[in-house]
């Protein structure tokens, strides 16, 4: 009977309301942004667990960059996904934690001790063994980016390419 | 009173960095002045309305069509003239300080009445030129105690009331005709645990809090919670 009930029932704006789970490289990305209501948090920690079945993933990268406010009970949620995720064996980091929320966090005595971090997802899927090939540095990242503006600009003139030697 | 002319591309600059990375202003700027044949330093207040008129289509790749109005309005209260003894940088919090900086309750039954309040105490806190750190106690201040009010008393109110003088701070009070919190030593000394959450709700708010009251019986509770700016 229930079931029926369940099956007719429309299923409205939850798809829109769901929050990404990226699989990467035999990990998960998850990033939360704005405001994160306690239905999609539910939502998501099953959404997740399921995804980590489903999936095999070794490791979750949960990046926090884009949340303005984390108070106690998103934290709880957070630690509680993370500690479910141990069990099932998969490692999980909490990333992107800005300045003010970490301040705020430590004043009010939530330590999140359970739960790994790192300041960025780069240092988050690294914590996970992803390896990084050919790849350049943020600060490297931002002076090549100041350089080409400069060239386009005509500013400076572009380096020659080493080959020629 | 009229401002250096180095300085005036500065504050452009300042403006839209507010809206796109750091290199990418950088570039849309000198892209802009160099077609005019103005460098940084030979922009004034008279060649100002022709380089905010060129930015339009030049940051249009940059910025997301929702934001262009607010990038617009920006830089357009950089062409009207500083009044004398007032420097640019408050200027753009001055109009938002009117109509915000009243003491406002906000009633609390739902989930998203709570997230209104809280981004209500942050915007509040903002106008009143809270740092970050002072506006993100609080938003959460007031996320936990609309939480509170939710889950325990079946909703309450929220007011929020800045005050000037003697001491520039906002003061937060929730109120609940709930049952009271029955046990409040122990939520307040830490060794209660909540089953939903961490058992801080309370006691997190109190460690936030410059002053800090609470008031509980069986026909409701009230918290005042101060944050000094």
């Amino acid at each position: 009977m229930s079931e029926d009930v369940l099956q007719a029932a429309p299923r409205p704006e939850r798809e829109t309301s769901r929050i990404p789970i990226i699989p990467l490289w035999g990990n998960l990305i998850v990033p939360l942004q704005g405001d994160i209501t306690d239905a999609q948090a539910a939502q998501l920690c099953s959404d997740v667990l399921r995804d980590i079945q489903r999936t095999g993933a070794r490791g979750m990268v949960v990046d926090i960059s884009g949340l303005w406010l984390v108070d106690s009970h998103l934290c709880a949620v957070l630690a509680r996904l993370a500690a479910s995720a141990r069990l099932m064996g998969t490692r999980t980091v909490l990333c992107g934690m800005g300045a003010d929320v970490a301040l705020t966090l430590q004043s009010m005595g939530i330590q999140l001790e359970n739960v790994e971090t790192t300041l960025g997802l780069e240092e988050g899927l690294a914590l996970l063994g992803v390896k990084v090939v050919g790849g350049r540095s943020a600060a490297a990242e931002r002076e090549a980016a100041q350089q080409l503006a400069d060239e386009m600009l005509g500013l400076s003139s572009p380096t020659p390419p080493k080959s020629a030697v | 009173m009229s401002r250096g002319s180095g300085s005036m591309c500065a504050d452009v600059l300042r403006v839209l960095q507010l809206f796109m990375s750091d290199t990418a202003a950088r570039l849309v700027l000198r892209g802009t002045l160099e077609p005019l044949r103005l460098s940084a330093e030979t922009v004034g207040a008279a060649e100002l309305p022709r380089v905010i008129e060129a930015l339009e289509p030049a940051t249009r790749h940059f910025v997301d069509p929702a934001r262009r109005p607010q990038l617009a309005a920006q830089l357009r209260t950089l062409t009207q003239p500083a009044a004398p003894g007032k420097p640019l940088a408050p200027a753009p919090k001055a109009p938002a300080a009117g109509p915000e900086l009243r003491a406002t309750t906000y009633l609390v039954r739902t989930e998203s009445d709570a997230s209104h309040a809280r981004l209500a105490a942050r915007m509040m806190c903002e106008s009143m030129g809270g740092r970050g750190f002072e506006c993100q106690k609080v938003a959460t201040a007031v996320s936990e105690l609309a939480r509170n009010q939710i889950a325990y008393a079946g909703g309450g109110t929220i007011q929020l009331t800045p005050e000037q003088a003697p001491r520039r701070l906002l003061r937060v009070r929730a109120e609940d005709q709930g049952r009271g919190i029955p046990d409040l030593e122990r939520v307040l000394s830490g060794t209660y645990r909540s089953k939903t959450g961490m058992g801080l709700g309370l006691l997190g708010v109190k460690r936030l809090a410059d002053r800090f009251d609470v008031r509980t019986g069986p026909n409701g509770t009230l918290v005042d919670f101060e944050v000094w700016l």
